[in-house]
């Protein structure tokens, strides 16, 4: 009964040793991803904004600069492509926020799409596609849908980016 | 074979956990846009000379002298729950030709506040149009609150002939 306990429990060990090193080298080749994004955009919009002076209305559509955003991708994944999706705080519905690709970035991969003005939804979408890792990658914002009919207050919203194995 | 097994279930059991550690990654970030309290506020130009002339029949009382030509134009932007309102008043030492009074009315466009009721210039601001909440009265010739003065008279007898007056009215957009 003894040696059937040590048995038992070698024949565990054994097994536990064999998944680890089985899991180890396989989560290595499974891959990873990690996406970071440098820079938000604020923007007061006031009377400066008005189309004409007393009796106009405010322009209705505002951009960010070129490289408001930077975007990296490090993966050691083939493929990946970058979902995105607004997640309000505080927004008016009569907002309109869109997002385009400026800029290529650098790095031994590649990224493609996203270079037109994409409306961002509380659904997730598909921005842009890409392979391995690519840092910099400049993004451009716009606010659309102004005018005096939203109340003053500070509206906030986030966008969120989720880089997904493809 | 037992070995080769055990082998082939640790790796079965590590697919599924690498499965399970890489999900998605996700970065956030913040857009923050403000819209910032509005009032801004013009007027189209002077109105015309109010001039009391003769009247068509004699006998008969002048009639009083109007002008209707000019607009203020306003944009507003507001909190929620907020509204301004607009004020008319002339300086302190400012008069109306003796025997007359100035009056003034103003006929806002649809959702650009309620018309007060005619006021009679004083130094003292008056409402000319209340409820006004979020709006761009546009910024056309005839866009805006109509202006309708009257230079109304109370007494014919205290008329003097060659009485000018040129007084400056002052329009405020105000919050309430």
């Amino acid at each position: 009964m003894i040696v059937s306990r040590q048995n038992f429990a070698r024949r565990v060990g054994r097994v536990t040793v064999l998944f680890l090193t089985g899991a180890f080298i396989l989560l290595n080749f499974a891959g990873a991803a990690n996406i970071t994004i440098t820079g938000t955009w604020s923007r007061v919009i006031g009377s400066g904004d008005l189309t004409g002076g007393a009796g106009s209305n405010l322009t209705a559509t505002y951009a960010s600069a070129t490289n408001q955003v930077l975007m990296g991708v490090t993966t050691t994944l083939t493929n990946w492509r970058v979902d995105i999706r607004r997640i309000d705080t505080n927004w008016h519905a009569n907002f309109v926020l869109s997002i385009r690709r400026t800029g290529t970035g650098s790095g031994t991969g590649t990224v493609s799409g996203g270079t037109n003005y994409i409306t961002i939804t509380t659904t997730s979408q598909t921005f842009v596609t890409g392979s391995g890792n690519r840092s910099g990658i400049q993004l451009q914002e716009q606010l659309g849908g102004v005018s005096v009919s939203i109340p003053v207050n500070t509206y906030t919203t986030t966008i969120q980016y989720t880089v997904v194995d493809t | 074979m037992k070995a080769l097994k055990k082998w082939l279930t640790g790796t079965v059991l590590a697919l599924g956990l690498a499965g399970l550690m890489f999900a998605a990654a996700t970065a956030t970030q913040t857009v923050t846009m403000q819209i910032a309290s509005i009032s801004v506020l013009a007027t189209t130009g002077n109105p015309a000379t109010l001039a009391v002339s003769a009247p068509g029949t004699a006998g008969a009382t002048p009639a009083n002298p109007t002008s209707n030509s000019t607009y203020a134009q306003y944009t507003s932007t507001v909190a929620a729950g907020i509204t301004r309102r607009l004020q008319a008043n002339w300086g302190a030492s400012d008069a109306a030709p003796a025997g007359c009074a100035l009056q003034l009315t103003a006929l806002p466009g649809s959702g650009q506040g309620t018309g007060a009721p005619q006021i009679t210039m004083t130094a003292t601001a008056q409402n000319i149009v209340t409820a006004i909440g979020s709006c761009a009265t546009g910024t056309t010739a005839t866009s805006g609150a109509q202006l309708t003065y009257v230079l109304a008279i109370n007494s014919m007898t205290s008329l003097v002939a060659g009485d000018n007056h040129t007084v400056t009215i002052t329009l405020t957009l105000t919050d309430n």
